[in-house]
């Protein structure tokens, strides 16, 4: 299966996802796809969910400290995030994977 | 630090979402003040061989805007490769959102630039400027309605006064004999629809695509489009080889830098500020072209461009009043 935009991918596995992940299990389930690349840091992920947040893609669904006393945040995808599904490659659509990465 | 209350916490992040907003006024200042160097510096390298001479008014710049946006496109591959992003170019351009990026290619690239040099050509600079300035309103008003954009009347006053500001810089008193005169006028509207609709199809896609590639792709596909299918029919292949072989490549690639990193930052705010407050940026061009304009070549500053000036300065000002406005940019 062909890896999708990053980008697009952490929508994708948003809303795969209805319960909510943190940014720490957002990486988490990357890892395998996007690991080594440069790209694949924390601080661009934060900043692809809060252009997300922004124009109303994702939402913050619970607000806490994390272990080191840092913001963290469980998001979720919204109805407009849902709706952009329909860009999906098909062969997404089909298998569905993000249910099948080990968290 | 576990005893913080629920209030602490959003107010903890709403000084994160602000910050974020802030980064995108940062960017889109950037955005303008870049552009307008790219602007001075382009129109040095406009004034030596192979652009001037016996080169057709159209064929030279459109074969310096396409070496610019060839040379724009590689500065930002380089930027996404040493970024560590570059396999992003073909997982974006295989899926949709990635056609959404390369349809603002199109209109904003060869569409938009063929269609206001031929403008200029056939109406004259005064009419083709003034109708191709406000292309930041058509962005706006497509946003407004396309995206839901939220747009607060303030902004749309200060977007206004971008605008007025912007063709007071570059007004010329219209002079010359037009004989097609409603065609130079028509393609003229039709840069000003292209480039205002760039800024919409752009933000639809960098909703899945990041910034920095959306825009390698936008450069890249825009330099493609003008060498296979724009420079062959006006005869603009000859002048962009002959460059190479010229002192102005230098400038034209340094231009491209300018260029490159000026859409950048204009992509980036875009999809952090908005496309109506993305374009009132950009066209501040106008204000740093008159600074640079000085400080790089012999422009006299007349009261007309400090009048005009002040006006896109004052524009400026209200469009980003309130950053508090970029937490939440459309009504979805």
């Amino acid at each position: 299966m062909k890896t999708l935009p990053m980008r697009f991918r952490i929508l994708h596995l948003l809303t795969t996802h209805p319960e909510g992940l943190s940014e720490i299990e957002i990486m988490d389930a990357l890892k395998p796809e996007y690991g080594t690349e440069g790209q694949f840091k924390r601080s661009i992920v934060d900043n692809h969910l809060a252009s997300m947040k922004a124009v109303g893609l994702v939402e913050i669904k619970e607000l806490y400290l994390d272990e080191k006393g840092e913001l963290a945040h469980k998001f979720i995808a919204t109805e407009t995030g849902y709706s952009y599904r329909k860009y999906l490659p098909k062969e997404w659509l089909d298998k569905e994977p993000s249910k099948s990465v080990s968290m | 630090m576990t005893n913080l209350s629920a209030s602490n916490l959003q107010e903890m992040q709403m000084a994160k979402d602000l910050s974020h907003a802030k980064r995108g006024i940062g960017w889109g200042i950037l955005s303008g003040a870049l552009w307008g160097l790219d602007g001075v510096i382009l129109g040095i390298a406009g004034a030596m061989a192979p652009f001037t001479g016996g080169a057709s008014l159209l064929a030279a710049p459109l074969a310096s805007a396409c070496l610019h946006d060839g040379f724009a496109g590689f500065w930002l591959f380089l930027y996404n490769l040493f970024t560590g992003r570059w396999r992003e170019y073909m997982r974006v351009l295989r899926t949709k959102p990635g056609r959404f990026v390369l349809l603002g290619a199109l209109f904003g690239g060869p569409i938009g630039m063929s269609g206001y040099l031929l403008g200029i050509n056939l109406a004259g600079a005064s009419y083709a400027l003034a109708i191709t300035a406000m292309y930041p309103a058509v962005g706006a008003i497509v946003a407004f309605f396309v995206l839901k954009e939220k747009i607060q009347p303030r902004v749309w006053v200060g977007i206004a006064l971008c605008i007025i500001g912007a063709i007071t810089v570059s007004y010329v008193p219209p002079e010359g004999n037009f004989p097609y005169f409603y065609l130079g006028l028509a393609l003229s509207l039709l840069a000003c629809i292209g480039w205002g609709t760039e800024g919409v199809f752009s933000a639809y896609g960098m909703d899945m695509v990041d910034p920095p590639i959306a825009i390698g792709i936008r450069e890249a596909t825009s330099f493609v489009v003008y060498f296979v299918a724009v420079l062959p029919l006006v005869a603009g292949l000859v002048i962009f080889f002959q460059a190479f072989a010229a002192v102005a490549v230098i400038y034209v690639a340094l231009a491209g830098l300018a260029g490159g990193l000026s859409y950048l930052a204009w992509y980036r705010t875009i999809n952090m500020t908005g496309v109506a407050r993305g374009m009132a940026f950009n066209i501040t061009y106008a204000l740093w072209g008159v600074f640079f304009g000085w400080l790089l070549t012999d422009l006299q500053i007349t009261p007309t461009l400090i009048v005009g000036a002040l006006i896109i300065f004052i524009g400026t000002v209200l469009v980003t009043a309130n950053p508090k406005e970029l937490l939440k940019l459309r009504n979805n």
